[in-house]
């Protein structure tokens, strides 16, 4: 309100009249953040027509336009992503640790109680080696399967938004990326936090500069991932089901709850190679190696930048991958939502 | 091709096609990889229906286009895709300036979050930044008079409040070009008087607007141009009077009949014909002081050529803020407009706060039929009704004599002897800006 108000039905004829006088269109004052519809899709001097067929490494190209140009958009989108998860609620920024931490307690006691699972030849005091193997594992995985569940569903719950608004809808899946990675870190950064407070172990050092390379390649591999699969989803509503049924099964195919070295489970060397395939194991490794410092030395059998490098590859590869099936039938979406 | 400052959007062969059938996979894989889908026998693949198809214009800055057509003309179909929030399958177009839209009311809009957050998601949406959509919200949130439901989720809105707030949104971005699919006036009377303000003002300003309505009066009100569409394609472009008539004589509707979505009721406040009255004009005569309906007697019917009065009796409390103006149509039954008159026409000013307002109507031109007279009260423009009411009875008009048709035209006959009939006929002349354009 503004302090002196005049009379009311002064006030309506008067506040319509400065309202109409603003609505001029100002077309000498510059607008670059404003993007045309249809500008991001590289249609040369303004021409918007009818996708083109090929043209990758074109469109890959126009991803730094598209994230320069709707930065306000992500940031938005991510920052009410985030507000929303956790405002209201009691405890607050604590929920991305209590959820691996509750998954974590129950596979603990599974694994570790019930199925007595030991980290034989762990550092002498170090007796933390497997919850805290667990915890880690947990912790990434809950982050990257929420991401890859809940962008496997936007388009289409967004719904109301595509066919209806020109905005570049690879930006829905993103979104939901950027803020589990921004999760993540929170957690991640509380449980160095607590390690370094409590000594139970060893405080990584160097290792800490790797920490933005993963989660750049992280951020490749979920997005493409996420990408994939929402645009699949549009076209086969069942996507969703099978990713929950799948992500249920990769969670034991990984290791996140077991170390996958014969010291601890004897007989899996001839598994060992199909481990290696796996390349969330890797990302969980590069995790490993900074949040536990690569220690017991056991259960890494490759180096941090390797593990890091295999898995930037798989990020790379998924990420054109995802990104060339969703810009084919991006143009098809809004007529099939 | 030179891009000319002048050209705000341009349109060439512009085509936009939907698949048939054929299931979402098959549809999927047809656009990943065709040459594996043509391996399915015929049955199982997609078949596409041409929603629109060799669509061209070019519209100038500051012009408003108006798209009239039947339903699945392909009205729709354009606007998404000037819009940018369909696709073309075949042609291009190109749009030299910034563009909001409103396709649907309540696009975009987030049921979870406020009014205010809505506002701030549509603009980034756009491209545009925080910064400068939160400059809007205040212009927004005044104009959408949604006061404290402002800060409130969108789905505790009434329709009316999220028609509002996104007409508000859409129109308070200054865009070059703004799109509007058959919604430019929302809400109550008082509300669609105030959406009407705004878009003449946006005109005013040099904004350019491209909108589809069935209300052919609207289009010939907001728009100098008119596109008419009819299953996908163009049948013709060019001046909306030209259009209109054009579409209107094919489909036998008049290009003054108002749009049957948008129903009239009684206003509770503001301004409002209290009655309006068919009288014997004979008796009062044309120098009658007859201003509240001394003279004469009200009539349900009479013969050709007769004098009649419509008298109409209104109230305007605030004849500073919202002037008025008075007209009437005469509508036969079944619906053809015979007749359209107003005061704004004919540059009379309705003063004061209420009064009786005469329309003496001598010498009826109309044979018989059953008419009926509605009073309109429009706004000072003619563009927004506030009101129509109709009288209490339909006119009938009863003919004695042996002519037909609807009106007696003034004539007269010669009768000459040097007479030699031309010997071809003349070729039928098109009119005069209805011709199809092409774009260049």
């Amino acid at each position: 309100m503004r302090p002196h108000q005049p009379h009311p039905s002064d006030g309506a004829g008067k506040s319509l009249s400065r309202h109409l006088s603003n609505l001029r269109p100002r077309r000498a004052e510059a607008r670059v953040a404003v993007l045309r519809p249809g500008a991001e899709r590289g249609g040369e001097d303004g021409w918007v027509g009818p996708p083109r067929r090929g043209g990758m490494w074109g469109s890959l190209s126009a991803w730094p336009g598209v994230l320069l140009g709707y930065r306000d958009l992500i940031r938005t989108c991510v920052w009410r992503d985030l507000r929303q998860r956790f405002q209201g609620s009691a405890l607050g920024v604590l929920w991305p640790l209590v959820h691996p931490l509750f998954l974590f307690g129950i596979y603990y006691f599974v694994f570790a109680e019930l199925l007595g699972l030991r980290m034989p030849g762990a550092l002498p005091g170090a007796g933390a080696a497997l919850g805290l193997w667990m915890f880690t594992g947990t912790l990434v995985w809950t982050s990257f399967a929420d991401s890859v569940q809940r962008s496997t569903s936007c388009l289409v719950d967004q719904r109301n938004l595509l066919g209806k608004l020109a905005f570049p809808s690879q930006l829905l899946p993103l979104n939901i990326v950027l803020a589990n990675l921004a999760t993540l870190c929170v957690a991640a950064l509380s449980l160095l936090f607590v390690t370094a407070l409590t000594g139970v172990w060893v405080t990584p050092r160097w290792e800490l500069l790797y920490l933005p390379a993963i989660i750049l390649a992280q951020a490749l591999f979920t997005s493409g991932l996420g990408l994939l699969l929402a645009a699949l989803h549009v076209f086969l509503r069942d996507t969703q089901q099978l990713v929950a049924i799948t992500l249920g099964l990769a969670m034991f195919l990984t290791p996140v709850f077991w170390v996958p070295s014969a010291a601890a489970i004897p007989g899996i060397e001839r598994w060992l190679h199909l481990v290696e395939l796996n390349p969330m194991h890797h990302l969980l490794q590069a995790w490993r190696g900074v949040l536990m410092a690569g220690e017991p030395q056991f259960c890494f059998t490759a180096s941090l930048s390797s593990s890091l490098a295999t898995f930037s590859l798989w990020g790379v590869c998924l990420f054109i991958l995802g990104h060339g099936i969703f810009r084919s039938l991006q143009h098809r979406f809004a007529d099939e939502i | 091709m030179r891009r000319d400052p002048q050209l705000l959007v341009e349109v060439e062969h512009l085509g936009k096609s939907y698949a048939l059938g054929g299931g979402p996979i098959v549809r999927a894989l047809e656009v990943l990889w065709p040459s594996l889908a043509e391996l399915l026998p015929a049955a199982r693949r997609s078949s596409r229906r041409w929603a629109l198809r060799h669509a061209g214009f070019t519209l100038k800055r500051g012009e408003a286009l108006g798209l009239v057509g039947v339903n699945g003309a392909g009205k729709s179909t354009l606007l998404k895709m000037l819009a940018g929030a369909a696709t073309p399958d075949e042609g291009r177009y190109r749009v030299n300036g910034t563009v909001t839209s409103l396709l649907e009311l309540g696009t975009g809009f987030h049921p979870d979050f406020t009014g205010r957050e809505n506002v701030l998601l549509n603009g980034v949406l756009l491209g545009r930044s925080v910064r400068e959509m939160e400059r809007l919200c205040a212009e927004v949130h005044e104009f959408s008079e949604l006061g404290a439901a402002f800060d409130e989720p969108v789905r505790t809105y009434s329709t009316g409040m999220g028609m509002r707030l996104g007409f508000a949104v859409a129109t308070a971005q200054e865009p070059e070009l703004l799109i509007l699919d058959e919604v430019f006036a929302v809400g109550d009377l008082a509300f669609q008087k105030k959406c009407i303000d705004r878009l003449l003002a946006f005109r005013a300003g040099g904004g350019s607007l491209i909108l589809c309505s069935h209300s052919l009066y609207d289009i010939r009100q907001m728009c100098e141009r008119a596109l008419w569409l009819h299953e996908g394609e163009v049948v013709q472009a060019g001046s909306s009077a030209a259009v209109t008539n054009a579409y209107a004589a094919a489909h036998g509707a008049h290009p003054e009949s108002s749009s049957p979505a948008r129903p009239i009721l009684e206003p509770p406040v503001g301004p409002r014909i209290l009655a309006a009255r068919i009288f014997d004009g004979g008796a009062g005569g044309a120098g009658g002081a007859g201003g509240d309906g001394a003279t004469g007697q009200e009539v349900r019917g009479c013969a050709p050529g007769a004098d009649l009065e419509v008298r109409i009796w209104w109230e305007n409390p605030t004849p500073q803020k919202t002037p008025v103006q008075l007209g009437i149509t005469l509508t036969r039954r079944g619906g053809e407009l015979c007749a359209g008159l107003g005061t704004h026409l004919d540059g009379v000013r309705l003063v004061g706060e209420r009064g009786c307002c005469v329309l003496r109507l001598p010498a009826l031109a109309l044979l018989s039929g059953t008419f009926t007279v509605t009073a309109i009260l429009f706004d000072e423009q003619g563009i927004h009704r506030y009101q129509e009411r109709p009288t209490p009875t339909d006119l009938v008009i009863t003919g004695e004599g042996r002519e037909v048709g609807l009106v007696r035209l003034d004539h007269s006959w010669e009768q000459r002897t040097d007479g030699v009939p031309p010997l071809a006929e003349p070729a039928p002349e098109l009119e005069g800006d209805g011709n199809k354009e092409s774009a260049a």
